[in-house]
């Protein structure tokens, strides 16, 4: 087996099957039907969003939790809904639905799950309201704010930015290898990031460039994988320095132009400088360590390399797998001048 | 470091180079070390990896200007690493020479001739030369006295 069939077997480890999110979504369906079983919310259309939909999904590393984004597009104009009121609303029906309860977040509202005492799972609830309910294909609105005073409607595009990621590249081996390299990606993230705060960059972020800038090598996901680091590191562009004179870089990038999202936005915002510094220097390690993969010409060393990188899923063949059989010799002495 | 033989390639692990390059003769009393060079054959790829040698032992000869490996634990080291699964193929030998880019010796081409006429595992051996400033790599074989130069890098080059 070659390296590239080590790749393969690799994702297969780390993506999120449909089994893995099985139990996900009973509980989410059981939740969608106590909202939809409300007096107190307008009627509403799901709308399954975040990297399950676009298959891009990875399993968590144990420190992380299973999650599942669904959008709920209200039937109502935005002009006489409030923004804060169905996060509520789904709050106040959801709060003693488990044991962790519900939290309003600027984005959703999270329900969480847990399995074995510990938290385990959550689902996401991201309320969404039309310009013109009646047009289905008009502008949409993501409900922010996580309380009355601070919450408004964000112009969002969310279907369509779903469409933009699975479309991006054609079907097929190519878009099936587009896939595998955000996985790794998002696999090597998880590792190489803490979870809490907002040091790791936001998938989203990496999607998109990815999409950008994916370049098809057939049955290469190494030099795949390399062009979307490489791509990702020519992303950063230097802001200012700090008071030791380094360099502390910038990045940033918004959401595709043809989606209609509000204008200025910047999927990198939440990060501070010294954070997306950070994220510079763990790329350019990356880049570094990818590429040192690609020079090594020893199948099981370019795997212990890997392994490295992106974990111990990343199996390591034995060097009998790897090796021809020998016929026995060696001279019993040597003479030399 | 990886170069190309005889229709394969070879890559010599970086603690093999290392491992040479403590031996070599950079002292006016400093005598030959020497020993041979261990690798596997990968199924993929037609590269062989040197990933095992060994070094001088009790029992072998030395002086300023030879090396005979005369001590049987080269052979017992040999055997030893192939005891569950024969893998790792004998490639050849290495040895130090007291000059700064080494070139074999009359003695050293007969002894090549002579391993390659034992050896009917390889048709084709590598055989190491160190000098002080250079490490160089000659094949042998297939045919009896074909000897060609493969590869020959200063030791500041090599990164170790």
């Amino acid at each position: 087996m070659g390296l590239q069939a080590e790749f393969e077997k690799f994702d297969e480890k780390i993506r999120l099957s449909d089994s893995d999110l099985e139990d996900l979504r009973t509980k989410r369906d059981v939740l969608l039907g106590k909202l939809r079983d409300s007096d107190d919310l307008p009627v509403f259309k799901e709308f399954s969003q975040g990297s399950y939909a676009m298959h891009l999904g990875v399993k968590p590393t144990d420190d992380r939790e299973f999650d599942i984004d669904v959008a709920l597009r209200f039937q109502v104009d935005k002009e006489e809904a409030d923004p804060f009121e169905y996060k509520q609303t789904i709050y106040d029906i959801l709060k003693h639905h488990t044991e962790y309860g519900a939290t309003i977040k600027n984005p959703c509202v999270t329900v969480t799950y847990k399995k074995d005492g510990e938290a385990a799972y959550h689902v996401d609830l991201v309320s969404y309201a039309y310009d013109d309910h009646l047009d289905a294909d008009g502008q949409m609105y993501i409900a922010k704010g996580k309380t009355g005073e601070d919450s408004y409607w964000e112009a969002a595009d969310p279907v369509k930015l779903v469409d933009y990621i699975n479309d991006a590249i054609e079907e097929g081996e190519k878009r099936e290898q587009f896939r595998r390299v955000i996985r790794y990606l998002k696999q090597w993230k998880m590792r190489k990031f803490a979870s809490d705060g907002h040091g790791e960059p936001p998938s989203i972020g990496i999607t998109l460039i990815a999409a950008d800038h994916f370049t098809f090598h057939k049955d290469n996901d190494l030099q795949a994988v390399i062009d979307v680091s490489k791509a990702i590191q020519d992303m950063f562009f230097t802001a200012d320095n700090d008071e030791n004179g380094d360099p502390v870089y910038d990045i940033q990038l918004g959401l595709p132009n043809s989606l209609r999202f509000e204008p200025g936005n910047d999927v990198f915002e939440k990060m501070s400088e010294h954070q997306k510094t950070g994220f510079k220097k763990k790329v350019d390690k990356l880049v570094r360590d990818l590429d040192a993969v690609a020079k090594e010409p020893d199948l099981a060393e370019q795997c212990r390399k890997l392994s490295k990188i992106f974990g111990n899923d990343f199996s390591i063949p034995s060097v009998s797998e790897t090796s021809k059989k020998q016929v026995p010799f060696i001279p019993a002495t040597s003479s030399s001048g | 470091m990886l170069f190309v033989g005889i229709d394969e390639r070879l890559s010599i692990k970086d603690e093999i180079l290392l491992t040479i390059r403590r031996h070599v003769q950079n002292g006016p009393f400093r005598r030959e070390s020497g020993g041979v060079l261990i690798g596997r054959e990968l199924i993929e790829g037609n590269l062989v990896v040197v990933e095992h040698m060994t070094s001088p032992m009790p029992r072998d000869r030395r002086g300023r200007h030879f090396f005979d490996r005369r001590d049987a634990s080269h052979v017992v080291f040999y055997n030893e690493l192939n005891k569950d699964e024969c893998i790792y193929a004998y490639i050849g030998e290495w040895h130090t020479h007291p000059e700064r880019s080494p070139e074999p010796s009359v003695k050293d081409l007969r002894n090549w001739s002579r391993i390659r006429g034992e050896d009917f595992a390889r048709s084709v051996q590598y055989h190491a030369i160190a000098g002080t400033y250079e490490i160089g790599f000659w094949a042998f074989g297939p045919a009896d006295k074909q000897v060609s130069l493969m590869a020959r890098r200063k030791w500041g080059d090599l990164g170790l």
